[in-house]
């Protein structure tokens, strides 16, 4: 009953923080207006909660305001409260107008909607249970950041020290600022771990993570719907789009795997960028200043999210912009006219200024410091970056999903509807992501372009749901490609067959060849990690003060990266010997104490290393590395269990 | 009517989802999935020996000895701990010696060792 208890507290945290504030802002807005539907109702409010979340505990926390469970459940009640009431004023007396404009689906369409959403969900689910246990790597270091800001009330710095060397002598260096991390990643998990009172160590996180990849997959089916709905063939394009991102390729890279993996900024930068582009195609196709204005929000949000997300978007943006003003070179003039309007307005123009202070005088993200951008813009630098193959791209989206997603961007590029809003989108969105991962270096990207590539699913599954739909209708419709159509019937059925198979495949590959097998493994893995958080309470009881430092090997024991959260120190602390490999990275010179201290305790290297650092604790998979402790008058063995082993150097 | 069906079902079954992750969570944590047990001493700076058996496995007989250097066993008892409980055992040394002290703590065929060395 507890357990049941404690669910339902946590579901409703996550309702109240990510959809409640946004919502009513919705109401606020756009009163009960049936223009909108409710599937987008929803996700327009996990939208709109994430910018007002985000950037009101900026503000609250710049203003030295704590971070309690008090002052958040405040904060949103507060901005909820404000929504309603703007709400009632402007639309109290106001009807409804019912100008919805959700598709006439028929029963069996709905019935397929409903049965592709039951799928993704359920084969996400299917894989998650058993991956979901709180181990990653990844999402051990964001939480560290998440739970940081939980415990301390504030907002955090972004700032490790490092072990140093000079002169051949070892030190800790003063906190050096890390660029890797934006707030925006951390800020929703504080604001559910406050509230809820969940335990970040546990499948809170990913739990969250797993709405945000539903709701991803979501956003790109209304916003195909927005796309297509003067056309006839709209439905068939948004119910293709579903089935090309939601069951098929449901664990592969940016999808479930992401969401146990713990890459949130990919996964929220995945709902954030279909969220700002179809605010962006309402905007124009409608000439509205609000839908733009939300737009706005959208990128400023996306921008204190992710900075691999928001450089995606801008180069899909000015793509999109280049091949719009190329499909309409003759009316370029009248169209620029048109955005103007929209853009040199009061309210535009006083949040750009808005945004612009805010980058620059309340919280401006680590990662637009010039080095960062100096990084990940310019001359290629490692072969990772130089490009994917063919076959690799074939790989990180899906031979079908790549083969007619292209095939869609060919065919809107020879049809009349190429000169509208949709078409430059679409075109801009597919073609920028696609040459960022095959040929970075022709637009100065230098980045992993296997990164890159996780975004190309999202826009390949429009295009390539475009192309499917339209053979369909070729065949149907035309009976055209100078065959009888029951040729042309065959011949596409076995393209959708070959296309689920493809996708059911690789969903296959992640599940294990005997149920049994995989259940102990989990078990067995979970019990490492279960292992590894109990030898961090007696860390954090016994060694948690200022006077002792504690060292761990990375390589070997299960859930390490969360060894932190029980000490909440640095982020860099446990210090921790990493990958063996990187200790002989040229590219990149490491210091090797970590490796000494654990590898080799008892050598030269390894006692300098412990006297000038003050490292007296040691933490190692006992059956790899106690012997060398074991073996040393240095130290004692003060905890073991079935996995680790923890040593106190006493002198 | 159609959309709200679609939508009120996409909640439900994301929530169904999130509960099904929080059950597997609890079950692979219960005291039924797991197997294994900690030693760790009370205190672990200083030179006393008390130290805590604490059980999640199976096995109930644990098996305890102090040795000091390579001699025979100064104490040693077995303890009976259930699976979840935490036992403490005081070990009163009268004249430490300059020697390393070990704590043997055998279960069913598994060993594992505290030591402290006072040299």
């Amino acid at each position: 009953m507890v357990f049941f208890i404690q669910q339902i507290i946590f579901l409703l945290t996550i309702a109240l923080v990510l959809f409640s504030p946004g919502y009513f802002l919705f109401l606020a807005v756009w009163g009960k207006n049936k223009a909108f539907f409710s599937l987008e109702k929803l996700l327009i409010s996990l939208g709109l909660s994430v910018a007002i979340i985000d950037f009101s505990m900026i503000i609250m926390g710049k203003a030295e305001i704590k971070f309690t469970r008090l002052s958040i459940l405040l904060l949103i009640l507060a901005i909820s409260a404000a929504g309603y009431a703007i709400y009632r004023r402007r639309f109290r007396s106001e009807p409804i107008e019912n100008n919805s404009h959700w598709p006439n689906f028929s029963t069996k369409q709905t019935f397929l909607i409903i049965a592709l959403i039951f799928l993704t969900v359920f084969i996400k689910s299917i894989y998650l249970s058993g991956s979901i246990f709180p181990t990653s790597t990844d999402l051990g270091h964001h939480m560290f950041w998440a739970n940081k800001i939980s415990a301390t009330g504030s907002l955090p710095v972004y700032v490790e020290r490092d072990i140093m060397e000079q002169n051949g002598n070892y030190f800790l260096s003063e906190p050096e600022k890390i660029s890797d991390f934006i707030i925006g990643e951390h800020l929703v998990f504080a604001a559910i771990g406050l509230i809820s009172g969940a335990n970040f160590v546990s499948v809170f996180p990913s739990t969250v993570l797993f709405v945000f990849n539903i709701a991803a997959i979501l956003m790109v089916f209304v916003f195909t719907l927005r796309l297509f709905e003067n056309t006839g063939y709209g439905k068939n394009v948004a119910i293709l789009t579903l089935l090309f991102l939601g069951p098929l390729y449901a664990i592969s890279n940016a999808e479930a795997k992401f969401v146990s993996g713990g890459v949130i900024g990919n996964l929220i930068g995945n709902f954030l960028i279909p969220f700002a582009f179809y605010f962006l195609f309402l905007a124009l196709n409608n000439k509205n200043r609000v839908f733009f204005f939300v737009f706005l929000l959208g990128i400023f949000t996306l921008a204190y999210t992710h900075h691999l997300s928001i450089f995606i978007f801008a180069y899909a943006f000015i793509f999109s912009l280049v091949f719009f003003v190329l499909f309409n070179w003759k009316k370029s003039l009248d169209y620029f006219r048109e955005w103007l309007k929209i853009i040199l307005s009061p309210s535009i123009l006083g949040f750009v200024i808005f945004t612009a202070l805010f980058i620059i005088f309340v919280y401006t993200p680590d990662y637009l410091r010039a080095s960062a951008i100096s990084t990940a813009v310019g001359k290629v630098t490692k072969s990772t970056r130089a490009g994917l193959t063919f076959e690799q791209l074939k790989y990180a989206i899906g031979e079908p999903r790549l083969i007619l997603g292209f095939f869609g961007v060919f065919i809107l590029l020879f049809l009349k509807k190429t000169k509208d809003y949709s078409s430059a989108l679409l075109f801009g969105w597919v073609i920028s992501v696609f040459l960022m991962s095959f040929v970075p270096q022709f637009l100065g990207v230098n980045i992993l372009s296997s990164r890159i590539a996780n975004y190309l699913p999202y826009p390949a599954a429009i295009t390539g749901a475009f192309a499917l739909s339209w053979m369909i209708r070729q065949s149907v419709e035309k009976s055209a490609f100078f065959v009888r159509p029951c040729f042309t019937k065959a011949a596409l059925f076995l393209i959708f067959i070959s296309i689920t198979m493809n996708g059911y495949r690789d969903n296959a590959l992640f599940f294990p060849q005997t149920q049994h097998g995989e259940i102990e493994k989990q078990r067995i893995s979970a019990n490492q990690a279960i292992q590894t958080f109990h030898a961090s309470e007696y860390l954090n009881q016994q060694f948690g003060g200022n006077k002792d430092l504690i060292v761990k090997d990375h390589n070997y024991i299960r859930a390490d990266s969360w060894m932190k959260l029980y000490l909440l120190q640095d982020y860099n602390y446990p210090f921790s010997r990493g990958f063996f490999k990187r200790y002989e990275d040229e590219t990149k010179k490491r210091e090797l104490c970590t490796l000494w201290m654990i590898s080799t305790p008892n050598s030269k290297e390894g006692i300098k290393c412990y006297n000038d650092l003050g490292v007296n604790t040691v933490v190692v998979k006992q059956s790899v590395d106690g012997a060398q402790f074991e073996k040393s008058t240095h130290f004692w063995e003060v905890y073991e269990n079935d996995e680790l082993g923890i040593y106190y150097r006493n002198n | 009517m159609t959309e709200r069906k679609i939508t009120i079902l996409t909640i439900s079954f994301v929530v169904i989802a999130c509960l099904i992750f929080a059950y597997s969570e609890k079950s692979l944590r219960s005291t039924e999935n797991q197997d294994w047990w900690t030693i760790n001493f009370s205190d672990p700076k200083s030179r006393s020996l008390d130290f805590y058996i604490e059980n999640h496995s199976n096995s109930t007989s644990f098996h305890w000895s102090v040795s000091a250097g390579k001699n025979k066993p100064i104490f040693e008892a077995d303890e009976t701990i259930k699976k979840e409980d935490k036992k403490f055992i005081k070990v009163k040394l009268e004249a430490p010696q300059n020697k390393e002290y070990t704590i043997r703590i055998s279960a069913d065929e598994k060993i594992k060792e505290l030591s402290k060395d006072f040299n």
